[in-house]
């Protein structure tokens, strides 16, 4: 009897020592900081390529264009909003909360376990938000370009399947071209200033003192 | 007698079938508490699902169609601001930057919907634009409940 109180005493007091810390566990995970918006950028110039690719297999195609050519390209601009959903929303995030988004997303950096990171970005923090206004009014010019780019697309579809017997508008044509190159122009400015936002927190680019 | 009530019946169905095309909001006090938070999350899940089949079959319907679809979002938007008040103080404060990308990506969502009145205006056949539209809702909003989830996991909604 006293056998069993005691192997459920022990029991017991492992199970209120996990509970206790379990707290830490139950921690609110930080994001993915500088990483996953560097993928994401990525995924965007991609989406984006994709896009023009089909724009200019529709332009250099002879006309009329068979309706498969036509469904593709309308196919490829649904594919475009979708991908470029996250992409946006974190500029539009960006351009509401402002210096907030920084200081939160910040905290994602630090909140890894690595504490030579931890120091480096409390070390490089004003830097690291100068390189975050950067991002910001990046991310405000591709937002504008990506607009204009897809108002373009859209109009261009129209004029497909309404008549794919036509050529579509040269001019129409160019301009969106043109918004489209600004979109991958700016989402590559934004990627620099990730990568040197990276630069600054990894401690592979700081010598060891010998 | 009969006529007077079967009057009073086709009277009711008439504005049943009136208010049944307006979206209904009941009145949900929200729970800050994780029973309250898991079912928020169930909720949400569920409106996005109800919008994926809805774009999926509403180029189908013979009437209103766009209705259909229009109502559905507001119920997505709707059940994610009820989400949110389930929220702890502790999780809004964590999560800021996600609730703001989600309800930016709400925004962008309903894009679609203006986007579908400037291509009819433009000339487009209001039924092909329709299914554009469709397409691209059922689509994007795929991305959105995964992002959803994504921040939700993150935030340790529902748990004790």
């Amino acid at each position: 009897m006293s056998l069993r109180f005691l192997v459920a005493a022990l029991i017991g007091s492992l199970l209120a020592g996990c509970a206790t810390d379990d707290t830490r566990s139950r921690a609110i995970r930080g994001g993915e900081g500088i990483p996953e918006y560097q993928a994401l950028v990525k995924q965007s110039v991609q989406s984006m390529e994709k896009a023009l690719s089909a724009l200019d297999r529709v332009t250099t195609a002879t006309v009329p264009l068979s309706p498969r050519t036509v469904a593709r390209f309308s196919s490829r601009i649904v594919s475009l909003q979708a991908e470029s959903l996250k992409v946006r929303a974190r500029s539009q995030a960006l351009q509401t909360r402002g210096d907030a988004f920084f200081q939160h997303w910040e905290e994602s950096i630090v909140s890894v376990k690595d504490s030579r990171i931890r120091e480096l970005a409390v070390r490089h923090r004003p830097q690291l938000q100068e390189h975050f206004t950067h991002i910001k009014a990046a991310s405000q010019t591709t937002e504008q370009s990506f607009r204009n780019f897809l108002a373009g697309l859209r109009q261009l579809q129209v004029q497909l399947e309404s008549n794919h017997a036509r050529a579509l508008p040269p001019r129409l044509v160019e301009e969106t071209r043109d918004h489209g190159k600004e979109v991958i122009k700016s989402l590559q400015a934004v990627s620099r200033e990730l990568n040197d936002m990276q630069a600054l927190v990894s401690p592979s680019h700081y010598p060891t003192p010998p | 007698m009969a006529a007077v009530l079967g009057l009073a019946v086709l009277g009711l169905s008439g504005s049943c079938a009136r208010l049944a095309a307006q979206p209904v909001f009941w009145p949900v006090v929200p729970q800050v508490t994780p029973d309250g938070q898991r079912n928020a999350l169930k909720n949400v899940r569920a409106q996005a699902n109800w919008l994926q089949n809805t774009t999926r079959t509403a180029p189908n319907f013979r009437t209103g169609a766009y209705d259909q679809v229009w109502q559905q979002f507001q119920m997505l938007r709707e059940a994610f601001r009820v989400f949110t008040s389930t929220l702890s103080q502790r999780q809004l404060d964590a999560g800021a930057n996600d609730l703001a990308e989600l309800n930016a990506g709400l925004d962008i969502l309903q894009e679609a919907f203006a986007n579908y009145h400037q291509d009819v205006a433009a000339g487009q056949f209001s039924d092909r634009a329709f299914r554009n539209m469709c397409q691209v809702l059922g689509k994007a909003s795929g991305v959105w409940i995964h992002e959803f989830n994504r921040a939700t996991s993150r935030l340790r909604v529902g748990w004790p």
